[in-house]
């Protein structure tokens, strides 16, 4: 696997400036309710980012990305009882997340297509059902259901959570570069426009799927964990539930699928909505759903597909590479 | 001797059930076998008659049977526009369009159905669909029986169809060859058009029965979907022999499944199956 | 048999896949004739007779058939007339049965009253087909399912016949069995179109060929008479 350095260090340190100064945010003053916008944020891009290297670039439409956030937040949740550091229960949530991925892919990958969302979808529904039967540790919060209190989360400092949501949102961006910019980043593209082809140019093209499903779902259980010591409790329904599919798949399809910078917009947009619609209830995800559809049929490259579309026609911007050109 | 007398009644039920699981799953069969539609909203649109007949049920105290007249040409309406306008532009967009674009769809009639009708679990209960009665030791609901009559019937009848007449020969060879079949002098679009339409009417009748069956929430969509696509995969598609036994096979893990592991995992030990066969042998047992 | 050609085809350009496969294309078939299409792979022989057939509609140009415009038809449509095309490999459909397979042979309506009666006239010049009635379409050889689709299409109720490399990839018995089939069919008065890329044998049986290159008709005209010109000594015949 060769990495391009150049190549890798483009754009990287408006990315680091950008990083530095939100993180700098909770010691200058901005509001709670920002920074709480904010954690959203960075958890909502991680997830879409994980999501947009699935479907966007390994033609893995993965519907069963609850199962990995909620397997996440689980462990944290059941290790917080166990007595063990968060940091711990983050870091094991993210193995666990890893490993269930690994159990799964092996019938899952055998599948493409419709069999391919299916199966995934069934993941989550399976693991809701496990949970609301199975009380792993003692006690729960509710009558129904493996409810758990996360322990010890109310003591968890705001800004520490904050902190620790900003650098698994980086990870999850520094992977994606990784992945674009490297001949990893080539395979997968070659899988996307025939597999077949890409196999017999010697893409192994079952290792790129299943790494990449596997660090996908480490990086998603991350981000669950960080998630749920927010939250300060879980429960089966909500955590397992396919409002996180929705949310990761509106944030990546809005922003523009197979873009590097998509989920980010997207994930912008989603935050932005969840609150505009919070007092909807119900019809906040009916309104989600008739955008997640809108977007396809009208702009399905997104925002950024359309933006970049936009640039490229500009009559300035031919004429200055006409001039570069000739001055050669 | 007991234990076995003890399993009977969930063998039969078992059974019984698995006649109305082979129904929904036919549905879905000629969706996406002769059609080759991805539908994930498919299980919804089930769900739809459901609502519908429980509304008539309800409101005008009008029988969900006899209600089908009108929401099976419903049924029809929603799944055409589904088809046409979004899902034949998604085929042209990318190829994970249709699977968002319908992903969409079911997230919107989930939510949709919670407004309407709220989040509140629903039965739809009539005379008949209340009733049990008993063989020797076995308590049975009328309405298994129903389910189970009624599935054979359909599934005799689409047989019949699809094996002696022209337009049912023609769906056949539309599905196995769409160009060959063209040069056989059949209109392949009038025909899918025609599969689409039969299996709307086999998906809202489906639904009428679920509804009479199991109580539902607007959730019940996805394993509807999960259901019937569990069959299908077990059945193999295109085999209507296949797809009855499949939902036996469905049908009998979810009643076994409670009766060893409890009520609530019922539809864990169900989902599982479906799993594992998809992991197994995606082109079902039956399956070409 | 009146003096007006069957099959009329003027002045054909044909696009597929996005690039012009046939320039200028006219062609004629009269009643009682078996025309020849010939050339190398990729001459344009398979589109010419998808264009003829339906599944392609020419740019330019227009195609006559009994006098009546069929340029835009579709498939489905042309078989009704009486035009029916046996594709490249046959096509059988692979799950249903040979009897299933002619069954739906006969589907267009003017052919369905007569099903009975075709089955009976597909038996006696096919017998294979009625020994393997039952046998599913895919477990066939190459050859058997050949004459299942030949058989098949007799069972549309044909005036017109259109076949695509009827003996591409087939042993010399089989092929010989085809050809006799072939004659058969013509005894009974329906037209044909062979393009072949065996072109002694296709210019054994027909009366008037097309020489095809690179979507250009190059020559055409009576067999007879193109045997005698040199070029197509040369380039098929080795002289």
């Amino acid at each position: 696997m060769k990495l391009s350095a150049l190549r890798l260090k483009e754009g990287l340190t408006p990315l680091i400036a950008v990083a530095a100064i939100l993180a700098l945010f909770p010691l200058i003053g901005i509001p709670q309710n920002w920074l709480l916008y904010l954690f959203l944020f960075f958890i909502y891009l991680a997830l879409a980012n994980m999501w947009n290297w699935l479907a966007g670039y390994c033609g893995l439409i993965s519907l069963c990305q609850p199962a990995f956030i909620g397997l996440g937040g689980y462990t944290l949740a059941i290790l917080t009882w166990i007595g063990l550091p968060f940091y711990v229960g983050i870091i094991v949530g993210a193995i666990v997340a890893a490993l269930f991925a690994m159990l799964i892919s092996i019938p899952v990958f055998r599948l493409s297509g419709i069999y391919f969302a299916i199966g995934t979808l069934i993941v989550p529904e399976l693991l809701r059902i496990l949970f609301l039967i199975w009380r792993p540790v003692g006690g729960a919060l509710y009558g129904k259901g493996a409810g758990y209190v996360v322990k010890g989360a109310t003591q968890f400092p705001t800004t520490d959570i904050y902190w620790l949501a900003l650098i698994i949102c980086l990870i999850s961006v520094l992977v994606m570069r990784f992945i674009l910019r490297s001949t990893v980043g080539l395979g997968l593209a070659a899988i996307r426009d025939n597999e077949s082809t890409a196999a017999s140019s010697g893409v192994n093209v079952f290792n790129l799927k299943f790494y990449s499903f596997v660090a996908a779902a480490a990086v998603t259980g991350l981000a669950g964990a960080a998630f749920y010591i927010s939250q300060g409790f879980i429960e089966p329904t909500s955590a397992f539930n396919v409002r996180w599919t929705m949310i990761l798949m509106l944030a990546t399809v809005i922003g523009g699928i197979r873009m590097e910078e998509g989920p980010a917009v997207g994930a912008v947009i989603v935050v932005i909505l969840h609150f505009l619609l919070a007092r909807y209830g119900g019809a906040s995800l009916l309104i989600q759903g008739i955008i997640l559809v809108f977007i396809m049929l009208v702009a399905p490259r997104g925002i950024v597909g359309a933006v970049r579309r936009l640039i490229a026609y500009r009559p300035s911007h031919f004429l200055q590479r006409l001039k570069s050109r000739h001055s050669r | 001797m007991n234990f076995l007398l003890d399993l009977s009644t969930p063998i039969t039920l078992g059974i019984l059930l698995g006649g109305l699981y082979a129904l929904i799953a036919l549905g879905l069969s000629l969706v996406f076998g002769v059609m080759k539609l991805i539908n994930l909203a498919h299980g919804d649109l089930m769900l739809l008659s459901t609502y519908l007949a429980f509304t008539f049920m309800n409101v005008w105290k009008l029988d969900p049977i006899l209600s089908l007249v009108i929401g099976i040409p419903v049924l029809f309406v929603f799944g055409f526009v589904i088809q046409k306008y979004l899902l034949n532009r998604a085929f042209k967009i990318s190829m994970e369009a249709p699977l968002i674009i319908t992903f969409g769809v079911s997230i919107i009639l989930e939510n949709l159905y919670q407004i309407l009708w709220s989040p509140q679990a629903r039965g739809i209960s009539t005379s008949y669909s209340i009733r049990s009665f008993g063989i020797g030791e076995l308590h049975i609901p009328v309405i298994y029986l129903l389910d189970f009559v009624a599935a054979l019937i359909i599934m005799f009848a689409l047989r019949e169809f699809m094996r002696r007449t022209y337009l049912g020969q023609a769906i056949n060879a539309a599905s196995q060859d769409r160009g060959a079949a063209q040069l056989m002098g059949i209109n392949a679009n009038r025909v899918y058009a025609f599969a689409f339409a039969i299996a709307m009417v086999l998906a809202a009748i489906a639904g009428v029965f679920l509804g009479l069956t199991f109580p539902f929430t607007p959730q019940s969509g996805v394993s509807f979907l999960i259901i019937a696509f569990g069959v299908v995969v077990l059945g193999g598609l295109g085999s209507i022999a296949g797809t009855f036994i499949g939902g036996l096979v469905m049908g009998l893990a979810q009643t076994l499944g409670g009766y060893f592991f409890g009520a609530s995992a019922q539809m864990f030990v169900a989902y599982l199956i479906v799993f594992v066969v998809l992991g197994v042998r995606p082109q079902g047992i039956f399956g070409r | 048999m009146t003096g007006e050609p069957l099959l009329k085809v003027s002045n054909i350009d044909v696009f597929y896949g996005g690039l012009q496969a046939l320039w200028d294309i006219t062609l004629t078939v009269n009643p009682g004739e078996i025309v020849a299409i010939i050339g190398a792979n990729g001459a344009g022989k398979s589109t010419l007779l998808n264009t003829i057939a339906g599944v392609i509609h020419p740019a330019k140009g227009s195609i006559e058939y009994e006098g009546g415009k069929t340029t835009t038809l579709e498939p489905f449509n042309m078989v009704a007339l009486g035009v029916c095309l046996v594709p490249e490999a046959g096509r059988t459909f692979p799950n249903m049965t040979v009897r299933e397979n002619l069954h739906i042979g006969s589907y267009n309506h003017r052919a369905r009253d007569k099903k009975e009666k075709n089955l009976q006239m597909v038996y006696e010049h096919l017998p294979l087909l009625k020994e393997r009635e039952n046998q599913l379409a895919k477990t066939l050889s190459g050859g058997e399912r050949q004459m299942l689709a030949v058989g098949r299409g007799l069972m549309s109720d044909p005036k017109l016949m259109l076949f695509d490399e009827l003996s591409l990839g087939l042993s010399p018995i089989i092929i010989n069995e085809l050809y006799r089939v072939l004659r058969e069919i013509r005894a009974r008065g329906i037209n044909v179109i062979l393009v072949e890329q065996n072109v002694r044998r296709s210019l054994k049986e027909a009366d008037r060929a097309y020489i095809l290159e690179a979507g250009h008709v190059v020559l055409s005209g009576k067999v007879a008479e193109l045997r005698e010109e040199e070029k197509v000594q040369k380039a098929y015949f080795g002289a």
